[in-house]
């Protein structure tokens, strides 16, 4: 059966098995997927071109608020692509206690998914129990910077708020709660006969497609590829800090899942070394609001993969051009291998098996299908749309 | 069948959860909430109505005149890092939902 | 006689046991996932509140989008007027066999609805509930049919023997077919939420869906009703019955967090497996 002929129902915009709005076309035959179109643009928010209208101060809050679960990185990588432009060094203590957050965040990321793959495929006790579990992780960010999601923890220049002594012994004490509970959980996502009726050998990419689509993350070491930026290009300290880096070769969903779980576990290890490792000192070095010339990349290794910023300055105290590519935007075309064949019963846990994050990746260009003009969505076009 | 320890073990165990609107949950030393501000100490300098990076402090110097719309707030602290003499800072309140927009601004 | 269809033991006082076991389902479920949990009256909430909310009935909705619900309710509750519990209201020679056949006419009516709501998802979700019912009514006709085979099976007959420990497979079956029959995990493959949107029950507002969550409800409550009968020794007053329908309960909740869903042809492959495995006892009765 072809495309053009066969049955095709929506996965989105509006869709319980994604929280965000997304548009997926399946095509169907039977219950079968044959094909999938991916339709990305409907959370679209212009906060590139609002980053030019800005300054860096000022840019810093606003790129905090580009994704809710991934918070943190985004901050790091911008403050340290910023940092690189003034060629200022941040105190040591300030680089360990970026590494904790981003690290606790990573924690409580991938549990979050955990808790998602378990609804998708109706498993609602994993769901409630990992989310459970997550609340460790929470709790101690809010501990630690004052806020659940929006943890402000990172500055230009360094961080905000210090980890006091009594605070690294409680988090020390969170982190090995946190390992007893994810041992359990690769026990259940490894064993658990229900779970891997519906996750083995379901969403294969193999290690040539991944490669192909440019998967990145967790998504690309449930191929067996490694790539991993704190291995590969080390940021902050993470060369100092032994870990390892967890590749997985079934292929499938259940791998993606163990890479994840395994990783969380590493993550714990850094954690605790970070701790031990941490000197005294001062937090954060006071930095020009003036940024001189010049253009810089940076990446860093969020929770779902590499997280990619460039930022360039013409030497104002705004920057003259910020692009990101957040992991998704990457992740989002190994869809279409996964899905091809599959049943459509598997489909929302195939395409949570990303860790889909779509308000970060949209991007918008409207097209003129009459005169074939492309027009840039920016912030101005977009307020000229609110309803008053 | 793994999760059969975790079931038998919950139905124990004290619920996780919180009858939230009835007990409130506490919330940390440090806690990012509604401002508490203190006219009397503020020089009215202007420099959190700089820093904050969604414009909702106003301050005219003459008039001494300063406001804060919480309905703009993102909860940054930034004013409260900047102020001079320590005379704003976020307290514990997060119950900010109400009908009326006065409750949105801090005078 | 119109007493006993209409208040105690029969349409009220199913429809309001119905509501409370699943109010009870809900707390004990949440509790094992170390929930709170909604209060046990909860559900009588929600079904008024259903009850008064306007209905909107979709413009592409065939005939019968109205009708069905109310049929698939109906259908349910005489299922549960022929059950002879601890006295019999309206039983006849051979009602359990009657018993098979309206459940079978509720779930029917309730996919026939689907369909008549002519949405995509309601489609999908009402496939799934057709082919399900492929799966398992052979094994629930096998766990209904062997207790009446081994006494008899043109009378009305309250089994008081815990028949469980002579016939365990076809015990089992029973149990697993129910969890099919009301689509409580592993199996609530037609009203996947996450996959299909809520399957059947996608286009349905107000009252009509109230009917639908009633009809799963009487439903459950009439199936264990039905396995206290043939299998746990019947019930002689009304606090064994409460004491044996809630263990019943309690085994279906255990159920209901214990697996994640899965896939249709999985579970046609589980039924019919279980089907073979219940057909040990079926020759049992007829050969021994």
């Amino acid at each position: 059966m072809s495309k053009e002929d066969s049955y095709s129902i929506p996965l989105g915009p509006q869709h319980p098995a994604l929280i965000e709005p997304e548009y997926l076309k399946v095509h169907l035959d039977g219950e079968t997927i044959i094909d999938v179109d991916i339709n990305i643009g409907f959370m679209h928010r212009g906060i590139e071109k609002a980053l030019q209208q800005r300054t860096y101060m000022h840019d810093r809050f606003l790129i905090e608020k580009i994704c809710g679960i991934c918070s943190s990185i985004h901050t790091l990588s911008y403050c340290g692509a910023v940092e690189k432009l003034a060629v200022i060094e941040i105190p040591e203590r300030a680089k360990y206690i970026r590494m904790i957050i981003a690290e606790l965040e990573r924690l409580h990321s991938h549990l979050l998914w955990v808790g998602i793959a378990g609804y998708e495929i109706g498993f609602d006790t994993v769901f409630q129990l990992a989310w459970r579990d997550r609340e460790i992780v929470m709790n101690m960010l809010e501990k630690m910077s004052g806020n659940r999601v929006s943890y402000s923890m990172n500055t230009i220049g360094g961080v905000r708020r210090d980890i006091s002594k009594d605070m690294a012994e409680e988090l020390r004490k969170a982190m090995d709660k946190i390992d007893a509970r994810l041992h359990h959980y690769i026990d259940v996502f490894v064993n658990d006969s229900t779970i891997t009726r519906r996750t083995r050998g379901t969403g294969i990419l193999t290690g040539k497609d991944a490669r192909r689509y440019c998967a990145v993350g967790p998504t690309a070491r449930g191929s067996g590829i490694s790539c991993d930026i704190r291995k590969d290009n080390p940021y902050l300290k993470y060369s100092t800090i032994d870990f390892n880096q967890i590749t997985h070769k079934t292929l499938d969903i259940e791998s993606r899942a163990v890479v994840r779980l395994k990783e969380l576990l590493e993550s714990t290890k850094i954690i605790r070394q970070c701790l031990h490792m941490m000197p005294e000192g001062s937090l954060s070095v006071k930095v020009p609001e003036i940024i001189p010339e010049g253009e810089v990349i940076y990446h860093a290794e969020a929770p779902r993969g590499e997280i990619f910023y460039y930022v360039r300055s013409d030497g104002t105290d705004k920057p003259y051009r910020v692009k990101i590519r957040t992991p998704t935007l990457a992740n989002i075309l190994s869809l279409k291998p996964m899905l091809k064949g599959q049943q459509l019963a598997d489909m929302p846990v195939i395409v949570a098996s990303i860790d889909p994050c779509f308000s970060c990746t949209d991007r918008v260009t409207l097209l003129d299908t009459k005169t074939g003009k492309t027009k840039n969505v920016d912030e101005t076009y977009l307020k000229s749309l609110k309803r008053r | 069948m793994k999760m059969l320890t975790d079931i038998i073990r919950n139905i124990i165990r004290k619920p996780s959860t919180g009858k939230y609107p009835y007990k409130k949950e506490p919330v940390p030393e440090g806690f990012r909430g509604k401002h508490i501000y203190d006219k009397e100490k503020c020089i009215y300098c202007g420099l959190c109505a700089k820093a904050c990076p969604v414009h909702t402090i106003g301050v005219i110097k003459d008039k001494k005149f300063w406001q804060l719309d919480l309905s703009k707030c993102i909860f940054c602290g930034r004013c409260e890092d900047v102020c001079p003499t320590k005379c704003l800072r976020l307290g514990n309140d997060y119950e900010l939902a109400s009908h009326k927009k006065e409750d949105f601004v801090i005078r | 006689m119109i007493f006993d269809i209409l208040i105690y033991p029969g349409i009220l006082f199913i429809l309001a046991s119905a509501i409370l076991y699943s109010g009870i389902m809900r707390k004990l479920a949440a509790r094992m996932q170390n929930r709170i949990g909604p209060p046990i009256y909860q559900v009588f909430y929600d079904i008024a509140k259903l009850t008064g909310k306007q209905g909107i009935r979709p413009v592409q909705a065939k005939p019968g989008y109205t009708m069905f619900p109310a049929i698939a309710l109906a259908s349910a509750l005489t299922a549960g007027l022929l059950v002879p519990i601890y006295s019999t209201i309206i039983s006849f020679p051979g009602d359990y066999i009657v018993i098979i056949y309206f459940l079978l006419f509720s779930s029917a009516a309730m996919f026939l609805a689907g369909y008549a709501s002519a949405n995509n998802f309601a489609v999908v979700g009402a496939i799934r509930g057709i082919v399900l019912i492929l799966a398992y009514e052979l094994p629930f006709i096998i766990a209904v049919i062997v207790p009446m085979l081994a006494f008899s099976l043109n009378s009305i007959h309250i089994f008081d023997t815990w028949l469980i420990a002579y016939y365990p497979l076809a015990a089992i079956s029973m149990f697993l077919s129910i969890l099919a029959k009301v689509e409580i995990p592993p199996f609530h493959i037609p009203n996947a939420h996450q996959e299909i949107v809520g399957g059947y029950t996608a286009e349905f507002t107000g009252k009509r869906l109230a009917l639908i969550e009633l009809t799963t409800m009487v439903k459950t409550f009439v199936l264990i009703l039905l396995m206290i009968c043939l299998y746990l020794g019947g019930a002689q007053n009304i606090f064994v019955l409460a004491a044996k329908s809630l263990a019943v309960l309690l085994a279906l909740t255990v159920a209901r967090v214990l697996f994640a869903r899965l896939r249709i042809e999985q579970a046609l492959r589980f039924y019919w497996l279980f089907a073979l495995v219940a057909a040990i006892d079926l020759l049992r009765v007829i050969w021994i």
